[in-house]
């Protein structure tokens, strides 16, 4: 059913959460394509990617394969910051962004102003 | 299918698929259940036999299929206290096993495209793990043709490890174990090809024949440590018209007892009185006067879509949380293609504290075929 592919190739860290309180974020993704299974990026449960302000995550996996999400109408990709291990329910919510179908490469600039202050920036691709 | 179960399972076989799988070695042990763990599954089979034809038994399983995660492990834990059970747990007291725990749980399966089973289990500690903490697990791996989504059967197992340590990876393979049992029994082995333990399914249609088929343990939770823990749900079913609330905008924030003027914003909604989901799923995103939150949250519903924004007060979600807003979408109200703006219907003139929420709406997708 899915029309759209987009890549999400690398998230840029301005400012991690709680910025100089704790070694950066560790920082994952739940990726929903149209309310579908949400996917956990890196994959399994208690993984995370660490960032901190200026760190690029290239969002390839072991096996040289990017990052691309198949949907019909939207797929919505939140940012989260592991906290810690074996409870998802202690998560912090960092910002998350809808993609609906478009063209061409860009950037999305999110910012979680009021609360713990992170700052990252997903870059983009549509491929379909 | 119980949609609150499925959104459930979703979640971990969402976890599942983004694993990458490990390769499995294929030198493995050759499987030997010793008598007394045989003596075991026959009078697990026995007593399950006794509980699921008695009267008690089949009402009690009647609810099972409407019951959510929790709800099954707490049904797990009551039918293992049942009478039908003191022989299985005074056996697995008096022998002397060389396994550790002993499970049972409920099989499901279910497809999000493609077919999942999944184990709802409890698993004790026996042998070396006499005493040791209990854990409740959630198995999941994939599987082909399902027919109907639902409950499957029932599943016991004897394990080499303690109830907190089955968590992880394993390939399992039907076995002859040379004695007549009602239903399939099957060993599980680790990648590196060392025997986990042993399983008994029973109803659900067992399959024959069943080689090194993969799946993946989560302790939700277990006395001896936290456990993956629970997933709230996230998975929609698809319905009929597919919305986005692309944004909540804040015109006036509430000010709270210590003159704060921030709220910590989360939303629930919950279509045509189906699953309540929250928004984030966890945590919540802080707002002021003049801010607006691009959440960007989808909503499949056929009707009407009821949501209620809140003010978490005190860090426990859900529990004495000030409300924001409240608002109610319907089809009738909406233009594929096109973004409405709703206030909330709650009415605060009689409030010293004027609150001002809005939810925007985009409907996406109408009328479609699934």
């Amino acid at each position: 059913m899915s029309k759209h592919s987009i890549k999400i190739k690398s998230i840029y860290c301005t400012a991690p959460s709680e910025l100089n309180i704790t070694d950066g974020d560790e920082v994952y993704l739940v990726c929903q394509a149209d309310g579908g299974i949400p996917i956990h990026i890196p994959g399994g449960l208690n993984e995370a990617h660490n960032m901190e302000a200026k760190d690029t995550w290239d969002l390839i996996d072991d096996k040289g394969n990017h990052l691309i999400l198949n949907f019909e109408y939207e797929v919505l990709v939140t940012l989260w910051d592991h906290d810690l291990n074996n409870d998802p329910n202690l998560a912090t919510y960092l910002q998350s962004h809808d993609f609906e179908p478009g063209s061409g490469s860009s950037s999305i600039h999110l910012q979680n102003k009021r609360d713990n202050k992170a700052d990252y920036t997903i870059y983009y691709e549509y491929i379909d | 299918m119980n949609t609150l179960l499925e959104t459930q399972i979703a979640n971990y076989a969402g976890i599942y698929q983004s694993m990458t799988s490990q390769e499995v070695i294929k030198s493995k042990q050759e499987p030997a259940l010793t008598d007394s763990e045989k003596e075991v599954l026959l009078e697990a089979q026995k007593a399950w036999k006794e509980y699921s034809e008695s009267s008690r038994g089949q009402v009690e399983l009647k609810t099972i299929t409407t019951a959510d995660v929790p709800q099954i492990q707490q049904k797990i834990a009551d039918i293992l206290d049942s009478s039908e059970f003191a022989q299985l747990k005074q056996l697995l007291d008096s022998l002397d096993l060389p396994t550790s725990s002993f499970s049972f749980g409920f099989n499901v399966q279910i497809e999000f495209i493609i077919g999942f089973t999944a184990t709802i289990g409890m698993a004790i500690g026996i042998g070396d793990s006499k005493g040791v903490a209990a854990s409740e697990f959630l198995t999941i791996g994939i599987t082909e043709g399902i027919d109907e989504g639902g409950l499957a059967g029932v599943q016991f197992g004897i394990w080499k490890n303690a109830p907190a340590d089955l968590g992880g990876y394993s390939w399992s393979t039907e076995v002859d174990i040379g004695f007549a049992i009602e239903g399939g029994v099957a060993v599980s082995y680790t990648a590196s090809g060392g025997v986990l333990g042993a399983t008994l399914t029973i109803g659900g249609g067992e399959e024959d024949g069943v080689d090194e088929e993969e799946s993946y343990t989560f302790i939700l939770d277990s006395q001896e440590n936290d456990g993956d823990g629970y997933l709230k749900p996230a998975f929609q079913p698809r319905k009929n018209n597919l919305l986005i609330i692309s944004s909540v905008s804040c015109s006036d924030a509430s000010n709270d007892d210590v003159g704060s003027d921030t709220d910590e914003v989360y939303f629930t909604f919950q279509a045509d009185g189906d699953t309540l989901y929250h928004y984030p799923t966890y945590d919540r995103y802080s707002m002021q006067q003049g801010d607006t939150w691009n959440c960007g949250r989808s909503v499949w519903f056929d009707q009407s879509v009821v949501v209620h924004i809140y003010d978490e007060d005190n860090n426990i979600i859900g529990s004495d949380d000030e409300h924001l807003g409240d608002y109610t979408i319907n089809i009738s109200d909406l233009t594929l293609g096109q973004t409405k703006t709703y206030n909330s219907t709650k009415d605060y003139s009689s409030w010293d504290d004027n609150i001002g929420y809005a939810i925007h709406v985009k409907l996406v997708a109408k009328d479609v075929e699934n």
